[in-house]
């Protein structure tokens, strides 16, 4: 199944079987959400589908009543960039009601991260790490590994308030439902973990989102040009750095993520392998503004050669 | 006007006590005080159906809380971080969520939420109460929730608490156009009074609630008042003028309650409830201090104490 009907799927379920309400802009038909990730919805299901005025703050907010009220709610912002107009209220509000008050939100805000696409600095960014350490919210990336509607509707069901990071290029591929080793943690999965079948790995690519895909991709590189065995960890909840680090087998990890490199989910996850006694590195984009032009953004954002370079100077260390 | 005097002192003996204990260094953190403005939650709580309906505060809260639970023990242990507390000390004077009253610290934030609330109250019997200050106004998400909640028409009555001033900031300074014309602007209902007068006040407040519930849309309720303390513990006022301060005074509802009494009578009053304050607070300060240990149990008991 592909990775949008999966979400689709999954949010129809959602209305039926809990009464759930999506909102955001321009999320009813004929448009259906600017990914067309709601299409279909709001003629199935009259009233459960809102399309809002343009106010990230101001539907956030709403949402977050809404949830406070005993309603699922799932909330979209178009563009992950947008973000940080949410800022405040998932902060202050949402994630003190549950942590501070006890109080139960059934609220996911799904927002597409990610770039390779040209549609420049303020279209492109992977900003879920500026989410990341905050008591009572949950950070929850989507893969394609993973079936992405059964992930929503877990981080749902939880009851604790969640940004649930989709990737535009991830919404036409294909969900890859492999023999995979699977982690369950708490009532929300975390980790898939994929390694070559016959083979014990010596290097972990620890990664989580969009760049799932690529990483995979890397690991069959490293095994046929190099051989290198490598297994990848797919990550879903990214502050969950304990069973991200429990998953991990072997003794060199490379962390690699979309957002840019400094003050990363990266150093945070290398940081407590390091402490693990394990060798942990963690590479991500460069710190620049991610330009539109097409050369340009590939030098800017992580690319596979990049990730295969960093292990090689590892390999030996 | 007895029982109204008997709330409103309360109050105001409340927020006296917990001047002076900040200025003995008893109390930590910060208190916003709302000595002038408390007839206002004091009139809008008669007319809560505490069973149906949903109450948002303000930071300014201690009014709101004590009018809507009319424990002020609960309120003392909160702010002392004791485990008496409505939320188990966790939250201090300005986090406070009891039964159907919840409130925060962000100024502006519950009146957007209490949009939100409001719209699910749209399949139930009862309204949304949401009071929110002059300053708070100003963010852009009480703005956006405004347009929001008129135009899904939700049941939700607006209480603006307008003391003038966002901080020490003079509101009229730094905006331009009215609250009326805003709000106004998105076709929702509005009406306008002051503290000053209370029989008007009542009367404006019981025809807010009434259009609300029967026609179960916004309505937006601007009460012109006045601080007569800081805006928090460490603020002596000094953007006020003398003469602002002592008109103030002079107009202070609690004057013009007291003028409806007997002296025989303020004097049983105020001194039963000097009692029942020093009481409180006495009992309070021996109460269990919440620990970190506790955080677990206070979530749990939390959740299940919850009704929202």
């Amino acid at each position: 199944m592909k990775y949008i009907y999966s979400l689709r799927q999954a949010m129809a379920e959602l209305v039926i079987e809990k009464q759930a309400y999506i909102l955001g802009e321009d999320v009813s038909d004929p448009y259906g959400g600017a990914f067309k990730v709601t299409k279909g919805l709001s003629a199935k299901y009259p009233g459960h589908v809102i399309s809002t005025p343009m106010c990230e703050q101001g539907i956030t907010a709403f949402s977050i009543g809404m949830a406070l009220a005993g309603e699922y709610v799932i909330e979209e912002i178009m563009f992950g960039d947008f973000i940080t107009l949410a800022a405040d209220q998932l902060i202050n509000h949402a994630a003190k009601f549950y942590d501070l008050y006890g109080q139960k939100l059934h609220i996911a805000v799904r927002t597409p991260s990610g770039g390779y696409r040209g549609y420049g600095a303020t279209h492109s960014q992977s900003l879920e790490k500026m989410f990341l350490g905050i008591p009572g919210l949950e950070v929850v990336a989507a893969n394609i590994f993973y079936d992405p509607g059964r992930l929503l509707k877990s981080v749902l069901k939880s009851g604790k308030p969640a940004l649930f990071i989709e990737n535009k290029l991830d919404y036409s591929k294909e969900i890859i439902t492999e023999d995979f080793d699977i982690y369950q943690y708490e009532e929300i999965h975390n980790c898939v973990r994929i390694s070559i079948k016959g083979e014990t790995p010596w290097w972990s690519i620890v990664v989580y989102g969009g760049i799932s895909g690529l990483a995979v991709d890397v690991s069959k590189t490293l095994l046929f040009d190099e051989e290198i065995v490598a297994e990848v960890i797919v990550v879903s909840r990214l502050n969950d750095v304990t069973s991200t680090v429990s998953a991990v087998r072997t003794n060199k990890v490379l962390v690699i993520e979309e957002g840019t490199k400094q003050f990363g989910w990266g150093s945070q996850v290398a940081q407590a392998l390091a402490e693990e006694g394990k060798k942990a590195w963690h590479t991500g984009t460069r710190d620049y503004c991610i330009p539109s032009s097409k050369r340009a953004e590939e030098a800017v954002l992580i690319q596979k050669e990049d990730i295969i370079e960093y292990i090689l100077k590892k390999e030996d260390l | 006007m007895t029982r109204l005097y008997e709330q409103c002192y309360m109050i105001r003996a409340f927020e006296k006590r917990v001047e002076e204990e900040f200025e003995k260094g008893v109390m930590r953190g910060t208190t916003h005080g709302c000595i002038g403005q408390e007839i206002i939650p004091v009139l809008t709580m008669n007319y809560v159906e505490k069973d149906k309906d949903v109450v948002t505060g303000t930071h300014r809260c201690h009014g709101q809380i004590l009018a809507y639970t009319g424990d002020p023990f609960r309120l003392v242990s909160e702010m002392m971080g004791k485990k008496s507390g409505f939320n188990y000390g966790m939250g201090g004077s300005q986090h406070i969520k009891y039964e159907n009253y919840i409130t925060n610290g962000v100024t502006g934030g519950m009146a957007a939420v209490g949009a939100g609330i409001a719209f699910s109250m749209k399949k139930k019997e009862g309204i949304v109460i949401s009071f929110l200050g002059d300053g708070g106004f100003q963010e852009g998400y009480v703005q956006e929730t405004l347009n929001m909640a008129q135009t899904f028409q939700v049941p939700i009555l607006y209480i603006m608490e307008n003391n003038k001033y966002a901080m020490s900031t003079c509101t009229e300074n730094v905006s331009s156009g009215t609250v009326q014309s805003r709000v106004t602007a998105i076709g929702m209902q509005y009406n306008c009074t002051s503290s000053e007068n209370i029989e008007e006040l009542d009367e404006k407040i019981n025809k807010a609630f009434c259009f609300v519930r029967t026609e179960r849309k916004p309505f937006f309720l601007e009460v012109q008042t006045f601080r007569l303390c800081g805006h928090s513990k460490s603020d002596e006022r000094e953007y006020m003028t003398e003469d602002e301060k002592q008109k103030n005074a002079e107009n202070d509802p609690l004057l013009k309650l007291k003028r409806t009494l007997s002296l025989e009578k303020i004097r049983q009053i105020e001194g039963e409830i000097d009692l029942l304050i020093d009481d409180v607070f006495r009992r309070a300060d021996k109460e269990q201090e919440m620990k970190f240990e506790d955080y677990q149990e206070v979530k749990k008991n939390a959740d299940s104490i919850t009704k929202l």
